[in-house]
C-alpha cells in the first residue's frame, strides 16, 4: 500500500481531499495521518471552514424574478416568431 | 404507424428554465456586474433556445447551459485570454496550507466562521482574475467535478486543478488580509478537537 511519509505529502492533498477527489485508499491513510497529526488536524479543519464560507458565499440569496420574466417573455417571443415563419 | 418526432418547440425547452438561477450566479461571478451578468443570461437561453435541436435529451442540460453561457461571454470579450502559467496543483495545495497555517499562527484562524466575512468573501472573489475566478464558479458554486468542468472548459484536469487552488488561495490571501486588518482574533487553542477518533 502507498505510503504517505509525511505531513508535506498529506498536505499536498489539501484541496483534493476536501473537494473528495482522492482515491478511498488515500482518504484513509490522509484520515490516519490526521488523527495522529497536531499539525495537519487543524490545517485541515481550517481549509474545510474556508471552502464552506466560500461556497455559502457565492450563493446570491433568493430568487430573480425580474430575470426570469424577461427570460421567459423572451423565450416565447423567440418560440412565436419561429412558429410565424414556418 | 412510423410516428415523426416533434420538433423540439417551447414545451420541451422549458426544461432548460429551471437551471436560470444557477445561470444567474455563474454569470454574475464571469462578469462581475449584475446588468451585463443578466444580459449574458438572456443571450445564453436566446442561444440555446435556437440550438435546441442539438441538445441530447437526457444528458446534462445545466452543463449545457453553463457551456453555452461560458462561451457565450468569451466571445463578447473578443479576444483570447491568457492565463499565466501556474505552479503545480500540489504546490498550489501546499502553499495554501502554509497560508493557513500562518493564519493559525496569527491568531486570526475563526475569521472564516464569522458570518460577516461573507461579503469581504464576495469583494475578494470578484478580485480574482477571471480564469480562476470561472474554475472556482464552476467547482465551488456549482458542484462540478474537476474532469465534469475540464469537459466544460475544454480544458485538461490538471489545469483545472491548477486553476482551482491558485484562485482559492488568490481568494484566501485576501480574505486572511482582511481578517487581520479587522483584528479576527481567537484565544489560544486547547487540545485537539473531535476529528481525532479514539
Amino acid at each position: 500500500m502507498r505510503q504517505l511519509a509525511d505531513c508535506d505529502d498529506v498536505l499536498r492533498q489539501l484541496w483534493d481531499f476536501l473537494d473528495g477527489a482522492v482515491t478511498s485508499a488515500d482518504r484513509e491513510l490522509i484520515e490516519a495521518h490526521l488523527r495522529r497529526c497536531g499539525d495537519c488536524l487543524p490545517t485541515y479543519e481550517m481549509a474545510g471552514e474556508f471552502l464552506a464560507s466560500l461556497r455559502a458565499a457565492m450563493r446570491a440569496p433568493g430568487q430573480r424574478t425580474e430575470l426570469r420574466e424577461r427570460v421567459l417573455a423572451m423565450v416565447r417571443q423567440a418560440d412565436a416568431d419561429r412558429k410565424a415563419s414556418g | 404507424m412510423a410516428t415523426r418526432s416533434p420538433r423540439p418547440g417551447l414545451t420541451s425547452f422549458e426544461q432548460a428554465l429551471p437551471h436560470l438561477d444557477h445561470l444567474a450566479r455563474f454569470a454574475r461571478w464571469l462578469t462581475r456586474d449584475e446588468a451585463t451578468a443578466d444580459d449574458l443570461v438572456q443571450e445564453t437561453y436566446l442561444k440555446a433556445l435556437r440550438a435546441w435541436d442539438t441538445f441530447t435529451p437526457g444528458s446534462d442540460c445545466r452543463a449545457w447551459l453553463l457551456t453555452i453561457c461560458r462561451n457565450q461571454h468569451r466571445s463578447s470579450l473578443r479576444r483570447e485570454r491568457r492565463v499565466e502559467s501556474l505552479d503545480s496543483p500540489d504546490l498550489e495545495a501546499l502553499a495554501a496550507a502554509r497560508v493557513f497555517q500562518a493564519a493559525q499562527a496569527a491568531g486570526v484562524d475563526a475569521a472564516f466562521g464569522r458570518f460577516d466575512v461573507q461579503d469581504a468573501v464576495r469583494r475578494e472573489l470578484l478580485a480574482v482574475p477571471e480564469g480562476y475566478r470561472e474554475v472556482v464558479a464552476l467547482v465551488d458554486l456549482e458542484g462540478l467535478s474537476y474532469e465534469e468542468a475540464a469537459k466544460l472548459l475544454d480544458l485538461p484536469v490538471g489545469t483545472v486543478r491548477s486553476r482551482l487552488f491558485r484562485g482559492r488561495r488568490l481568494l484566501q490571501e485576501g480574505l486572511l488580509a482582511h481578517a487581520e486588518d479587522a483584528r479576527f482574533t481567537t484565544p489560544r487553542r486547547g487540545p485537539a478537537r473531535t476529528m481525532r477518533r479514539e
